[in-house]
């Protein structure tokens, strides 16, 4: 059987360098070990361009090049002859291989002698097996093709967004094994993503923030591209230092608006798909793992088809809610009988005592509820007036508003304030209190 | 498993070097340490290709590496044509590395005592990636070389290069 590229990409996967070599006009070779041989599509590889040296210089010169490459679990090793096309120094391929030559440079020791100059492309003329297999390959864990069908499965039976991102997260665990995950929905402004679900960690962070190209999900929103890091970096690690943040803030500092980011504090491996539908980015499924080298092509493959699939179906529950009621817990009794919210119009952030509980949109529905609910003692809402109402300042089509209630129904439910959002029919929820509310705003 | 970045030993101001003195005592001893050797050179239709030793041995001014047949037809069909040939050893755990070019190789058999040397080299290397992480069975399998099907690449080195990965790669020694 021919070798294709797509039967050898775990010889891609960057675990064993590979060995480049290439000729001068002149015919005089030079060889090298590279750290990075780049899956592009079927039929082409990137190779990391970091130094203007002889390599670099050879392959413009001739436009060739010759990589050999082995399976680090089965030892069974191949030669790509490459006829080099581009370079590329921004764009998905360009961002995916820095971040993941990032991690290679931490893995290896290598922080700021490695770095990603541009991505040259090249299509692959021949695949030659030079050696079989020397070890037997290991026995996968998890079948992917099972996995991803029996996921979507449970997915398409969502009633709503917020049970759509709870068995996504269930499914997750069950079919694929993993532990820790989330998914993040791009704002209104596409400038940063807001965590909405999360899987495996002590706080769920449900309404923490991370901007836009920042870190491996930032990337994956920004590029749109599937993002995989398997020994991770310090470059792309964004939670240490936003925790860091909430430490050091005074009690004015505007860290105390900022929800902790709960990912785990020393991930080995990392993976971020974008949520894709119809060219525009939904947000991000992430997932993370103590454990180097956790997912390989194919985990990012299948859980590709999962993004795939829970962008059709966001798209869809934003819209056409299709619930019959809430399953949430009920509003707990408070322990006093009283409590204090107080809101800053600056950027809608409401505080419920001292502690902070949710700013943006998300703040500026609470407020009108609390507030509707103090004047004329309603409890029961609808989507429709959410989406007319000015003050709110939505979107023309708010196409978030779902998302948003998801969140604030979470936050809430996470901080075990004595309010809850409990969703009543199609479009239509209540605001559920388990004590007096005392508005103040500041 | 941290590593740590160290200057290249090997670097000094550039020269050029006498021909018959590219192998100085510290290259050779380098490159008989049991490190990483990767194998360049030029196909018949003057395209690259690519090899890989599991040993070197030096002989004055002259250099072989120890590689097996299986899986290297085309490294010694471009040695039987005495194409040109560029050898990169890398030190996996500094990432110290040095290329040497000659203007020709060939295809010999190893000679007396280099079996035994492949033997030493290959233990080294084989618990240097065990250090560095790799696993046992990975580690032993790269190294792995039936001794019935062991060739060399034989050459005199008439240039030498730094190569560790950084600014300085590509520098004459």
């Amino acid at each position: 059987m021919t070798a294709t590229l797509d039967m050898i990409r775990d010889c891609l996967e960057g675990t064993v360098p590979a060995i480049l070599a290439t000729v001068d006009e002149a015919g005089v070779p030079n060889v090298s070990l590279i750290s990075q041989v780049h899956y592009v599509d079927p039929g082409r590889v990137a190779l990391s361009h970091q130094f203007f040296n002889k390599t670099r210089r050879n392959i413009l010169a001739t436009r060739s090049a010759s990589v050999e490459v082995v399976d680090p679990q089965t030892m069974a090793e191949y030669r790509l002859d490459l006829d080099y096309e581009t370079t590329e120094t921004k764009g998905p391929v360009f961002e995916s291989m820095k971040a993941k030559l990032a991690g290679i440079a931490s893995h290896t020791g290598m922080q700021g002698v490695f770095r990603l100059i541009g991505s040259d492309i090249f299509r692959v003329r021949t695949i030659t097996p030079l050696r079989v297999a020397r070890l037997p390959k290991p026995a996968a864990g998890v079948n992917l093709l099972a996995a991803t069908r029996r996921l979507c499965a449970d997915l398409s039976g969502a009633r709503n967004m917020g049970d759509l991102f709870d068995r996504t997260m269930t499914a997750l665990a069950h079919h694929f094994g993993i532990m820790n995950a989330m998914i993040l929905l791009t704002d209104e402004a596409g400038t940063a993503l807001y965590t909405v679900a999360s899987l495996g960690y002590p706080s769920a962070g449900i309404g923490s923030e991370v901007a836009l190209g920042d870190g491996v999900i930032g990337v994956a929103a920004r590029e749109g591209v599937a993002v995989r890091i398997d020994h991770m970096t310090a470059d792309y690690s964004y939670s240490a230092t936003i925790r860091d943040r909430m430490r050091t803030g005074g009690l004015d500092s505007p860290a105390l608006h900022e929800i902790p980011f709960p990912g785990l504090d020393n991930p080995e491996s990392q993976i971020a798909l974008p949520i894709l539908w119809q060219g525009q980015c939904l947000g991000v499924l992430f997932a993370e793992s103590l454990y180097p080298m956790r997912f390989w092509h194919d985990h990012e493959d299948a859980l590709s088809i999962v993004a795939v699939g829970l962008g059709s179906m966001i798209s869809t529950l934003r819209t056409e809610d299709v619930g019959d009621g809430d399953d949430s817990a009920p509003c707990p009794d408070s322990v006093a009988a009283s409590v204090t919210l107080r809101h800053y119009a600056a950027d809608d952030s409401i505080f419920c005592g001292h502690d902070y509980l949710i700013k943006g949109v998300a703040g500026a529905i609470l407020w009108k509820l609390v507030r509707e609910h103090a004047q004329s003692g309603r409890t029961e809402f609808s989507n429709r007036e959410l989406r007319l109402d000015p003050c709110l300042r939505l979107p023309e089509h708010a196409e978030n508003l779902e998302a948003r209630l998801v969140l604030l129904e979470r936050r809430l439910r996470e901080k075990a304030v004595p309010m809850r959002i409990e969703k009543t029919g199609r479009g239509r929820f209540r605001l559920g209190l388990g004590a007096a509310l005392v508005l103040e705003d500041a | 498993m941290p590593h740590r970045y160290k200057p290249n030993p090997f670097a000094g101001p550039a020269s050029h070097t006498p021909p018959g003195r590219v192998v100085t005592p510290e290259i050779a001893a380098f490159c008989t340490s049991g490190v990483s050797i990767v194998i360049g050179t030029l196909g018949p239709d003057r395209r690259a290709v690519t090899g890989r030793a599991l040993a070197c041995v030096t002989d004055g001014p002259a250099v072989r590496l120890l590689f097996d047949t299986d899986g290297n037809d085309a490294l010694m069909a471009a040695m039987a044509a005495s194409a040109p040939i560029a050898a990169t050893f890398s030190e996996p755990l500094t990432h110290r590395s040095l290329q040497l070019k000659a203007a020709r190789g060939e295809s010999v058999p190893p000679a007396p005592g280099d079996l035994e040397e492949m033997a030493r080299q290959s233990r080294h290397f084989t618990a240097v990636l065990e250090t560095i992480g790799y696993s046992h069975a990975f580690a032993a399998a790269y190294c792995r070389l039936d001794p019935a099907q062991v060739r060399a690449c034989a050459f005199v080195p008439t240039a030498a290069f730094e190569q560790t990965p950084g600014p300085a790669a590509g520098r004459a020694l």
